[in-house]
């Protein structure tokens, strides 16, 4: 009892789930007061990340300057975006993961060849913030990231490497099944195993 | 309540933007509806969260900030007002389309109203402009009670119910409820007495509609519907008696894709009327229902 005890309260002061708040404050900060220099300093930390993040993806080759590209639109739309960031919903990481994701989206969408320009539903109707703002039953989310960390951490390599493909290499499960040559069905369950492990340790589903 | 959700794979594709965008709007319209799935995306955007934050850092060069500062000053100057988008005639006109979800609305044409086509006597379809070419996206509409043709899936359908509800053989599905239908499963929807059923689909290949009816409305081959219709109204393929429903079903099929097909007879083009089909004559000979002559011979 008394480990378990030791544990939490190890756990609960960990830097990185108070450089998570950091961070969500700066961003709150730079929405509600326009302020550039905490701006600056979300700048300073989440482009190399993104610039990383981006990168990552051997097989896309993206050009130094292209990858500086998209960094430098994603933290424009941090900054537009900003004033709707709500702390208590998402960790800054988590909101400008789904910033970057977006770009992302549209920039591979306006090279696809099923590109057909007669629509004006564009990338934020389809991943709406106003759907995150509609109530539902959650755990605190600062919490959650850091489960989300410690958890996939514990994760069996090739579980960890399939969800990384999914997620930092932005490829499709059947695009990994085609790289990889494994069968699509290993793919997905490796993914589905992986989640399930890192959900089980917030709740259902 | 909602008991049909997507599956992890399909949400954590969603979730890191790598699913087919045909594929994300019904995920999205499935979210507007589902509490949990909602909850679900939240954690894996957080996943995604984690991972940035724990990627491998790349330098980035002091220009791209004082680059960014600069087209964010720019910006600064030009406030752009939000229009307040006005209301679709569609909108406004039918009931059904009330309330629908913020990202199937946008779907709806601007400032027309939808073209509802009849695909038989119980269902309605509407093609939505989607952006993409790879899906069909589309509004299906069964009137209340219909019963829609069984049909088979030559590619992924995905169906989220966006109004009343429907039953096939697996159960009875209600509005949220997220569908996906593979190559291979058929099924027969039946749409509740009380009112009508609206359903946003997304279907990746033509469906095939599989029962004898099914084939003269295949919705989704336009071409051959019409050619299929007119083959109907004449007073010799209506005739009650076919010597073989067979034939005619080899018959449809050969007309719609132009195939060599039955006892060596070929169709070279495809008929204006049914005038046009050289083995008309053949047929109605064949069938021994023939009224009239076509004046054509067979070339079999």
């Amino acid at each position: 009892m008394t480990q378990t005890l030791m544990n939490h309260s190890k756990g609960d002061d960990i830097p990185s789930g108070i450089r998570d708040d950091n961070w969500s404050r700066l961003l709150m900060q730079v929405g509600q007061q326009r302020n550039q220099e905490s701006f600056a300093r979300l700048f300073a930390h989440f482009a190399p990340l993104i610039k990383g993040f981006c990168l990552s993806n051997p097989s896309s080759s993206l050009p130094g300057e292209a990858a500086d590209e998209l960094v430098q639109e994603v933290m424009f739309k941090v900054w537009t975006k900003a004033p709707s960031y709500d702390a208590s919903k998402a960790a800054a990481s988590t909101w400008i993961f789904t910033v970057m994701r977006n770009c992302r989206i549209d920039m591979m969408r306006r090279n696809s060849r099923h590109l057909v320009n007669s629509a004006d539903v564009e990338v934020d109707d389809i991943w709406d913030e106003e759907l995150d703002h509609q109530p539902f039953v959650r755990l605190q989310q600062s919490r959650n990231e850091e489960l989300i960390q410690k958890s996939f951490a514990t994760l069996p390599a090739e579980q960890k490497l399939a969800l990384t493909q999914v997620y930092m290499q932005g490829k499709s499960h059947s695009e990994i099944a085609e790289e990889t040559g494994l069968p699509l069905g290993t793919v997905k369950s490796r993914v589905r195993m992986g989640l399930k492990k890192i959900q089980a340790s917030f709740g259902k589903r | 309540m909602i008991k049909h959700h997507p599956d992890h794979n399909m949400l954590v594709e969603y979730c890191a933007g790598t699913l087919d965008w045909a594929l994300c709007l019904g995920v999205s319209t499935h979210l507007h509806f589902c509490n949990e799935c909602r909850s679900a995306a939240a954690n894996l955007n957080s996943l995604g969260g984690s991972l940035l934050s724990q990627c491998g850092q790349e330098a980035v060069g002091q220009e791209v900030f004082a680059g960014l500062m600069s087209k964010i000053q720019a910006q600064e100057f030009v406030v752009a007002p939000v229009a307040e988008q006005a209301a679709h005639p569609s909108i406004t006109n039918d009931r059904m389309l009330a309330q629908l979800p913020k990202v199937v609305r946008k779907l709806l044409p601007k400032g027309k109203a939808l073209r509802w086509q009849s695909v038989g006597s119980s269902l309605k379809m509407a093609r939505l402009a989607a952006g993409q070419d790879k899906y069909e996206v589309a509004f299906h509409r069964i009137c209340s009670g219909g019963k829609v043709a069984e049909h088979d899936h030559g590619g992924l359908e995905v169906t989220v119910v966006l109004k009343g509800s429907f039953s096939d053989g697996d159960g009875i599905y209600t509005p949220g409820d997220f569908l996906v239908r593979q190559p291979g499963e058929v099924h027969r929807p039946t749409a509740a007495q009380n009112e009508d059923c609206l359903c946003f689909s997304i279907c990746e290949a033509p469906v095939r509609l599989t029962g004898f009816l099914g084939r003269l409305i295949n919705p989704f081959s336009f071409r051959k519907t019409r050619l299929t219709r007119r083959v109907a109204r004449n007073p010799c393929f209506s005739a009650p008696k076919f010597a073989s429903v067979r034939f005619l079903t080899i018959l449809i099929q050969a007309i719609g894709t132009g195939i060599p097909t039955h006892k060596g007879i070929r169709v070279a083009f495809l008929p204006q009327s049914c005038e046009d089909i050289p083995f008309y004559g053949c047929l109605c000979k064949q069938s021994g229902q023939c009224q009239r002559s076509s004046g054509r011979r067979c070339h079999g």
